[in-house]
């Protein structure tokens, strides 16, 4: 799923400046999820608009990031100055799009694809780089959860199965090591990896991806 | 002053009466509802009634160990500091105080109630 | 060719030592640096921007060392370039005559000073031995086109015996040897049994024979220094009874270098180790003590062709 940490609400304040009346929108996607742009965040924040004495109402959409979910919403926001979009980057962009004439705002920092590892805590574990190589490291993304993105074993400060740059999380080499060492695996790390082919990951430019069976 | 005091039945609704019974701070107008328990108190309740007149919500529940149904005050404490961490960052300065009592208590209401009235304190 | 590369052939127990560039473009205190150790080394590593603090760049380094008569070691990190640049420095330092590099990931970004910059780690440091080899005897970039002219390069690599996971240490090694690397220095020693170890495990996969493994050694000046490290440094293991050491002592610079050279004597009795990397952090003027004291003194002399050789400027 995508995980987003809410804005603080002093700069949500700041980028509605004197737009008095607005429409939170939250979405019922991955940001429900994480518990930072679901419909009791959305409430929250119109609620503490509220408070403030700004005129704010609130709605939640099943997905922001499909226009079809956002042709209801026509009506909410063609009274109101701004828009606060709770939902991902793509939500927000998908927001502005289909409201042009309106100021969307975002109000979360779209921050990683990741799970929950426990409650109330969320990890990143996918960099969307166009060519999935997990299999090769025990299931555990070296591009992602390796500080350096190291594919050829672990660099040389982790101490403790624990990471040199965040030492409050694991060293995604020990990781890989281990389970491979549990399927008796550990071996095949003595092949040396290639340079990756980055062309697929955002490195190449913008990415679309179409699929000619499903066009209408 | 308006103070909303929410109070569990088995509890802290019996004891913020007898306190007012016994005579209150007289700034505060405070407005007494009752609930079976604290865990029944949600967040977007606490700010539904922060957007009225009331600078505070006194939220008054058994002691934490001893909740009726286990863990009602402790969720109840947790979405007080929720509540109010909201409420920080949208430097407001309307709060939410908690109070852990038995049915027979005032003292604790009374010592809630009177920091309702000095504006700077804050929940701890 | 590599002044380095002959005398680790040659057989002879080998010295290379660490320049830090200067955080400015003043060319003074490089000279300075390099002239203080240039008769007690074989070859001077210039570190490329370490800690990721940003300094004078290695080449730069290299280049005043080279013109100062010292055979230099370029160090080239993973950090803050990507496939396109690291090939065209490399083909710079060739065209220069620094023909030493060693291949580093780089420490990360957030442990420097510009905390806020992209990294890049299009390749690691795994990756960037094999580019260079295939630059080498392949005449090939990375993406299988020709290089007209040929590439000379020696090239090696960082090893850290002490970081986890310690199983796969000697693993790894053995992937870098595959993939090109021709000589190796370590991280600091301070626990020479650990190292002994480590050793132990290299030479049962044969890599002594395949790469010649220079080991690291840094003279301190304090127990405090000492703890520091200990403490702060990843990658290290520092035994308590050494800090106790400079803490009894009444002088701690002087058993600083009292331990770093009783490591060089113990480095000097075990088997594939071929050579000693002193990497004396801003103490660099305390080399030639250690390399004298050590018996290491005097070096290797340099035959005609490698005397003040000029960079093949056109």
């Amino acid at each position: 799923m995508i995980v987003g940490e809410r804005k603080p609400i002093r700069e949500i304040l700041e980028l509605l400046g004197d737009n008095t009346t607005v429409l939170v929108v939250g979405c019922g996607s991955c940001v429900t999820v994480c518990l930072s742009g679901g419909e009791r965040e959305a409430r929250e924040l119109a609620s503490i608009l509220r408070i403030r004495g700004q005129s704010a109402r609130e709605v939640t959409v099943e997905r922001q990031c499909e226009k079809e979910f956002l042709l209801p919403l026509e009506k909410e926001i063609e009274p109101v100055q701004a828009v606060v979009s709770l939902a991902c980057g793509i939500g927000v962009q998908a927001m502005s799009e289909m409201f042009s004439s309106h100021r969307v705002f975002p109000g979360l920092n779209t921050t990683f694809m990741g799970m929950p590892v426990e409650q109330g805590l969320w990890e990143e574990y996918c960099s969307g780089c166009g060519e999935c190589v997990v299999h090769k490291y025990g299931g555990v993304c070296p591009v992602t959860r390796c500080a350096k993105s190291l594919f050829n074993g672990p660099c040389g400060g982790s101490q403790a199965g624990l990471c040199e740059v965040k030492p409050d999380r694991d060293c995604a080499w020990q990781l890989i090591y281990d389970r491979l060492k549990s399927q008796n695996r550990v071996e095949e790390l003595l092949q040396v990896q290639p340079p990756k082919d980055w062309s697929f990951s955002r490195s190449g430019g913008h990415r679309k991806m179409s699929r000619e069976d499903m066009l209408l | 002053m308006k103070v909303v005091a929410i109070g569990c039945d088995k509890s802290g609704y019996p004891a913020v009466l007898r306190t007012l019974e016994g005579g209150c701070t007289p700034q505060l107008e405070v407005d007494v509802r009752g609930v079976s328990c604290l865990g029944v108190v949600r967040e977007s309740l606490l700010l539904e009634i922060l957007e009225g007149d009331a600078s505070y919500i006194l939220l008054a529940g058994c002691p934490l160990d001893s909740c009726h149904n286990l863990e009602g005050s402790r969720f109840a404490k947790a979405r007080a500091e929720r509540v109010n961490a909201l409420l920080d960052e949208a430097e407001v300065d309307k709060r939410v105080v908690l109070a852990f009592v038995t049915a027979d208590k005032t003292s604790p209401i009374r010592d809630a109630l009177a920091r309702c009235v000095d504006e700077k304190d804050r929940v701890t | 060719m590599s002044w380095l590369k002959d005398v680790l052939e040659s057989g002879a127990f080998a010295v290379t030592g660490e320049v830090g560039p200067p955080k400015s473009p003043n060319i003074q205190p490089v000279l300075k640096k390099v002239n203080q150790v240039c008769r007690h080394v074989d070859a001077v590593n210039f570190t490329d921007n370490q800690t990721a603090i940003v300094r004078m760049s290695s080449l730069a380094g290299c280049l005043l060392a080279k013109e100062a008569g010292a055979d230099p070691v370029m160090q080239m990190v993973c950090r803050d370039r990507n496939r396109i640049a690291l090939q065209s420095d490399l083909l710079g330092a060739c065209a220069l005559g620094v023909e030493n590099v060693l291949c580093l990931s780089g420490d990360h970004q957030s442990m420097g000073n510009h905390p806020q910059s992209k990294n890049v780690f299009d390749v690691d440091s795994i990756q960037l031995l094999e580019i260079f080899k295939n630059m080498r005897d392949r005449s090939a970039f990375q993406n299988g086109e020709e290089i007209k002219s040929p590439v000379k390069v020696f090239l090696g690599a960082g090893e850290s015996p002490y970081a986890d996971p310690v199983a796969f240490r000697a693993m790894r090694l053995a992937k870098k040897v595959a993939a090109g690397a021709q000589f190796i220095q370590t991280q600091a020693i301070f626990d020479i049994e650990r190292f002994e170890q480590w050793m132990f495990e290299v030479r049962g996969l044969g890599l002594h024979k395949k790469v010649f493994i220079l080991g690291g050694v840094i003279p301190v000046k304090s127990a405090r220094a000492l703890r520091y490290m200990q403490e702060e440094v990843p990658g290290l293991v520092i035994p308590e009874n050494l800090i106790h050491r400079l803490e009894k002592a009444d002088d701690a610079k002087a058993e600083g270098v009292n331990i770093c050279v009783e490591t060089i004597e113990r480095l000097k009795e075990i088997e594939g180790v071929a050579g000693v990397h002193i990497m004396a952090i801003a103490w660099e003027s305390i080399i030639p003590e250690i390399v004298e004291r050590a018996g290491l003194f005097p070096r290797p002399a340099k035959g005609a062709e490698h005397n003040h050789e000029d960079p093949k400027r056109t």
